[in-house]
């Protein structure tokens, strides 16, 4: 449904609704005064899922079959035990792909990527990312911890999945999440000594967004640019000149719809999948 | 035996009325608890089993002291209060 806006907000979810006449209505409200952190509308089914960090009580996820008027709890990512780390957030709800109907993946604070195969009743680490060496050199941006923000599933294939890790930089996997390796080449983070600008694990992609029209094309806002690439993520080059450029947390909307253009939100102009320059829609 | 009560505030997510359990220490009572209603349990604990940051457990009026074992004893006749902590003001 194109008419429908899920709003998650720090004080709770709101949808609103555009009927015929273009104006949009407030339909409903849940989580009144709790923080909700992500919000997965599925494709598949219309099944809604919202991530809550409640305060005093932790990260919880609900699950709606019937467009918000009614909740379910179920269950959350938990990290393994023995570790010192412990859930602080989901970050980041994806779908698993249309040929995996039960499947979602999760992103967290604390850096843990999750995935479930009952529609989130239960959740399993992704061993293959945990286990990665290089995770130790992720560091906070923003959090205190490093997190997982984006989970790109290749809409034309479910084992090919990039995912944005903030700090930490870009991952991609072939087999669904059995083995991973860094993918930044042509990214730099200019907030780093020189010798390290280039280190791939550093990198601070903020949101990482795939084209659903030319899935060979992927976008990253990155702490200090907008990067593109057009071969899955292999490699990546800087749209420039940069919209974000000076405005270093702009939000890019956009490219992981049907629609084949990046949209940047506070400067409404667009990029593209074929071009490596910005224009101005409005 | 000792009554486990719980804040009011927590409520609004889950039922969770006061439970009688026999213990000897504030994790035996909460397990206690938690066995006949699960999904409390991450309410009051994170994954490893420690004192969520924003939760505070009382004992006989004494703030317990050991979020991370729950190893605090529980005398006979001492009551147990989980709460919201204040933190933040």
């Amino acid at each position: 449904m194109r008419d429908r806006l899920l709003v998650g907000t720090r004080k709770g979810l709101f949808v609103f609704v555009r009927g015929d006449d273009l104006k949009w209505e407030q339909r409903s409200a849940s989580f009144v005064g709790d923080p909700v952190t992500m919000v997965l509308s599925d494709p598949r089914d219309g099944t809604l899922y919202a991530a809550l960090d409640l305060g005093h009580y932790g990260p919880k996820l609900r699950r709606s079959e019937d467009e918000g008027e009614s909740w379910t709890e179920v269950g959350v990512p938990e990290y393994p035990k023995g570790s010192d780390k412990a859930l602080k957030m989901i970050w980041c709800l994806e779908s698993a792909g249309d040929d995996r109907p039960e499947s979602l993946w999760a992103g967290t604070v604390p850096g843990g990527l999750f995935r479930s195969d009952d529609r989130g009743e239960s959740w399993k680490l992704d061993v293959g990312l945990w286990e990665k060496p290089e995770r130790e050199a992720w560091f906070g941006g923003g959090y205190d911890d490093p997190g997982i923000h984006s989970v790109c599933v290749d809409p034309n294939d479910s084992r090919h999945i990039v995912l944005g890790v903030s700090c930490g930089g870009v991952w991609i996997s072939e087999d669904e999440g059995a083995s991973w390796a860094c993918s930044t080449s042509g990214m730099y983070a200019e907030y780093m000594p020189p010798e390290r600008r280039e280190d791939g694990s550093i990198q601070d992609p903020h949101r990482v967004v795939q084209c659903r029209a030319a899935t060979e094309v992927l976008w990253v806002q990155h702490h200090n640019g907008v990067f593109r690439s057009t071969n899955k993520g292999a490699s990546w080059e800087e749209l420039s000149p940069s919209p974000s450029t000076c405005r270093k947390h702009t939000r890019l909307s956009g490219g992981s719809t049907a629609s084949s253009k990046l949209v940047d939100s506070s400067t409404q102009e667009a990029n593209s999948c074929a071009s490596s320059t910005w224009r101005r829609m409005w | 035996m000792t009554t486990v009560a719980f804040t009011p505030n927590l409520q609004r997510h889950l039922d969770c009325p006061e439970v009688t359990v026999s213990a000897e220490t504030v994790s035996q009572a909460l397990d206690a608890v938690f066995r006949d209603n699960p999904r409390l349990r991450g309410y009051v604990v994170d994954e490893q089993g420690r004192l969520r940051q924003h939760v505070a457990v009382f004992v006989g009026g004494e703030l317990i002291r050991d979020r991370v074992h729950l190893s605090d004893s529980v005398a006979a006749g001492q009551d147990i209060f989980v709460m919201q902590a204040l933190s933040g003001g």
